[in-house]
């Protein structure tokens, strides 16, 4: 078959956006990788289980309702009502809820959870009544192994089972309120705090939370929201079901733990003040260079350009034992304190980025043409007017892509910030790494941390992509 | 000799405002390029250590004694591991440089046409160029992990290629598991600066092509490549100095396990970070460092004059 010049084309063109965006996909999947495992946890991460966990659905508590119907509270939060004579499912709401437990009443359900503190719901439509939030502080909810929950008169008796907060809040049910917070008050509201009453029994795949006496019948509730009816007369299961899938498991707690684990708060004011001071003074300094070099032929400027090519050559440890010992012995003989301060780093900094700046700076300002200044400077403005009015504003693009591309690497820099910073001026890098030292296996938190420290150079790249686009390609198509 | 004096005068006299404006930038280089430079080099000639490190360029003089240990002497400590370190930073800088920029083109050839979101195509593409490389470290320290690692679940549990689970991050497979990071995070920049080149070549050299009948292929290597000869000198330039002196991906991978002398994750920045900062040999690191900076600059002029005798040529 013959097929046309356009056809051709037509179809060579689909085929090739098609590879093309099946490699996008392949290039944008580690950073992908990153923020799905940040949600993940650790030792899904380790053991390779890629999919998002799902909470438990052990059913905790059976109670017949309106003679006719079953009610089943599951850990994962949600309540669902049965069928008592076939198990079909009638009603359901999730709550998505962490460590839950359940306390019952006529007219209500109390749910206590880890995530989402003291929940009142309308026992008959499953709607929210009520909700308390309880101030645990910074614990990781996800962690919590159980609440207890009792129901006295009026008064509800919440605890969590957590190290830090050994205690008992006591809650006036009618208006949802903290009445009291009795410390370490557990064992005599909860005699049976921290044992979990299960039994195996024959048939049931897994272990039997709860049971429920109905006449003949026998309603079990086990692992895995699986509910059974059991017909104690001829011996043999009836009926079974399962309360449908928990919630996933999304663990956003991640970062609030690698935030306060590493201090990244600190981490992250002191990389934005040293990048952004870095970024500024490079910048001005290298404007000026920049321009003296592209504009005037003046005698050591080839030896300048050269200099400025070769100190790309030299390997950055070879300054680091110099500079370290210049800033030890400049703070001994003046006893101005240098190394581990903002202005030290930063001087390091600016030095450090300028040469590559004054390099494509120099690209740019050899672009203006030359009559625009020689025009100005015949109508009698002086030098710094003609670079002030003329060739700053026409270098604008050039100037901010340079600063944007001053601050990435800043923001990249790690073997300088290791060395010449103290505890207080640690940039995020070096937070990082003293992070991944101390926790080895804690992937879900390098991860978090990771993503966090992307996320800034990645907002700032997309405010300003088309400047860095154009500055880049600029200097590169001139050579 | 008299006339040529004062003319350099007068010509200095003439530019002062350029002085002007390129000393506050030749002060910075002179206190924190040239002095350190000229410190880090009388320092590879001192017998420096944890002990002489207080007297710093007052520690004993030992002459050559530090070149000796490092490229002679076979029984110095400082030499475990250096072999192999050279030869994995050769593999790496030259498999990096050329695969970053093997990808820059080809994705450059297939995004320089006209097509429905291109900017945001382009956009998306340079994301890995934005991840920081210490992240790109630790993120790919993840991806390959033996048992969770993406590579290995893709690998084995979805594609079936693998009957098991290979270690990325022990013996020999270690080379690949820092060069692939390295040209992920680096080879949007060359397709950018490749596009952008792309984008200077006039249409009517193809269509010229097109009517004498060149093959595509043929068509690459006669106009493509040679039209964009000044964008990949520079980028193999500074490709093969950067990647020569890369060590945030490696260190961050892992960790201080790149310093275990002779396996195939060290490369030179780290093999003279543990002599210097873990031995405590700042002697020798310096040397090694000087030897490295020779070695850069013999292969960066060898590759400028490569260069001008093929411009040369060509004119």
């Amino acid at each position: 078959m013959r097929l046309s010049y356009y056809a051709k084309k037509r179809i060579t063109d689909v085929i090739i956006s098609i590879f093309m965006l099946a490699f996008l996909a392949l290039t944008l999947l580690p950073i992908g990788w990153m923020v799905y495992s940040s949600l993940k946890d650790s030792t899904d991460i380790a053991i390779g289980k890629v999919g998002l966990r799902r909470a438990r659905t052990n059913i905790l508590m059976l109670t017949p309702e309106n003679d006719d119907q079953l009610l089943a509270l599951s850990e994962d939060g949600s309540l669902n009502y049965y069928q008592a004579a076939d198990l079909v499912e009638r009603k359901h709401k999730s709550y998505k809820t962490a460590a839950t437990s359940y306390a019952l009443d006529p007219k209500y359900i109390w749910i206590m959870s880890a995530n989402k503190g003291l929940i009142k719901v309308n026992r008959d439509n499953f709607k929210k009544a009520g909700q308390l939030k309880f101030k645990t502080g910074t614990i990781d909810t996800n962690k919590v192994p159980a609440t207890y929950i009792k129901k006295i008169g009026n008064y509800l008796y919440v605890s969590m089972d957590y190290k830090r907060f050994a205690g008992v809040w006591k809650v006036d049910g009618r208006d949802m309120r903290v009445v009291d917070f009795l410390k370490n008050a557990k064992p005599q509201y909860f005699p049976h705090a921290g044992t979990i009453f299960v039994k195996d029994f024959p048939g049931v795949d897994g272990e039997v939370f709860c049971e429920l006496r109905e006449g003949p019948y026998l309603f079990l509730g086990a692992t895995g929201g699986r509910l059974y009816k059991y017909d104690t007369v001829r011996d043999e299961f009836v009926a079974q079901v399962r309360v449908p899938k928990g919630h996933l498991l999304i663990r956003f707690h991640n970062y609030i733990d690698m935030w306060k684990n590493v201090n990244f708060g600190l981490f992250l004011r002191n990389s934005l003040i040293i990048c952004g001071f870095t970024m500024v003074f490079a910048m001005i300094l290298a404007t000026f260079a920049a321009y003296a070099l592209s504009r005037f032929r003046f005698p050591g400027s080839d030896l300048f350009s050269n200099a400025i090519l070769a100190t790309q050559m030299i390997p950055m440890i070879m300054y680091l034992i110099p500079i370290y010992i210049m800033f030890v012995k400049f703070t001994l003989l003046t006893s101005i304190p240098v190394k581990g301060t903002f202005y030290g780093i930063i001087l390091i900094y600016s030095a450090w980025f300028l040469p590559f700046s004054i390099w494509i700076l120099r690209g740019f300002f050899a672009a203006i043409p030359r009559e625009l200044e020689e025009a100005a400077l015949i109508d009698g403005c002086s030098r710094l007017r003609v670079f002030w009015h003329v060739a700053l504003p026409l270098a604008m693009p050039g100037i901010i892509a340079t600063g944007i591309y001053i601050f990435l690497n800043a923001w990249d820099e790690l073997m300088f910030a290791w060395v010449l910073t103290n505890a207080d001026t640690q940039t995020i890098p070096v937070g990082i790494r003293l992070f991944v030292g101390n926790y080895q296996n804690r992937f879900d938190l390098m991860m978090a941390a990771a993503v966090v420290a992307t996320v800034p150079v990645v907002v700032l790249f997309f405010l300003l992509q088309r400047h860095i686009v154009r500055g880049l390609t600029a200097g590169a198509v001139k050579g | 000799m008299k006339k040529n004096g004062k003319s350099l005068w007068s010509r200095i006299k003439k530019y002062r405002f350029a002085y002007y404006f390129i000393l506050p930038t030749a002060l910075a280089m002179l206190f924190l390029h040239l002095s350190p430079i000229v410190q880090g080099i009388y320092m590879s000639f001192l017998r420096l250590n944890q002990f002489t490190l207080q007297q710093y360029l007052l520690a004993p003089f030992c002459g050559f004694d530090n070149y000796y240990k490092v490229l002679i002497n076979p029984d110095s400590p400082i030499r475990i591991g250096l072999f192999e370190a050279v030869r994995n930073t050769t593999i790496y800088t030259v498999i990096v440089t050329l695969g970053t920029l093997a990808i820059g083109i080809i994705v450059a050839l297939m995004m320089n046409r006209k097509f429905f979101g291109r900017p945001l195509v382009r956009t998306l593409f340079l994301f890995p160029w934005i991840v920081p490389t210490y992240v790109t470290g630790l993120l790919w320290g993840i991806i390959w992990l033996k048992q969770g690692g993406l590579v290995n679940v893709m690998l084995v549990d979805w594609l079936h290629i693998l009957p098991f689970k290979p270690s990325w991050l022990s013996g020999p497979n270690t080379i690949w598991a820092i060069i692939i990071p390295t040209i992920w995070r680096f080879w949007p920049l060359s397709m950018l600066m490749l596009l952008a080149g792309l984008q200077t070549i006039p249409d009517e050299l193809y269509e010229a092509a097109d009517i004498d009948g060149a093959s595509p292929w043929r068509k690459f290597w006669m106009i493509t490549w040679p039209m964009l000869k000044p964008v990949w000198f520079i980028l193999i330039l500074f490709g093969l100095i950067y990647n020569t002196y890369s060590f945030n991906i490696v260190i961050m991978m892992f960790g201080f396990g790149a310093g275990y002398p002779g396996e195939w994750g060290d490369l030179m920045m780290t093999n003279i970070f543990r002599n210097s900062f873990q031995l405590w040999n700042f002697g020798t690191g310096a040397a090694t460092s000087v030897l490295l900076l020779i070695v850069m600059i013999v292969v960066v002029n060898v590759w400028f004059t490569y260069f001008k005798k093929s411009e040369e040529l060509r004119n």
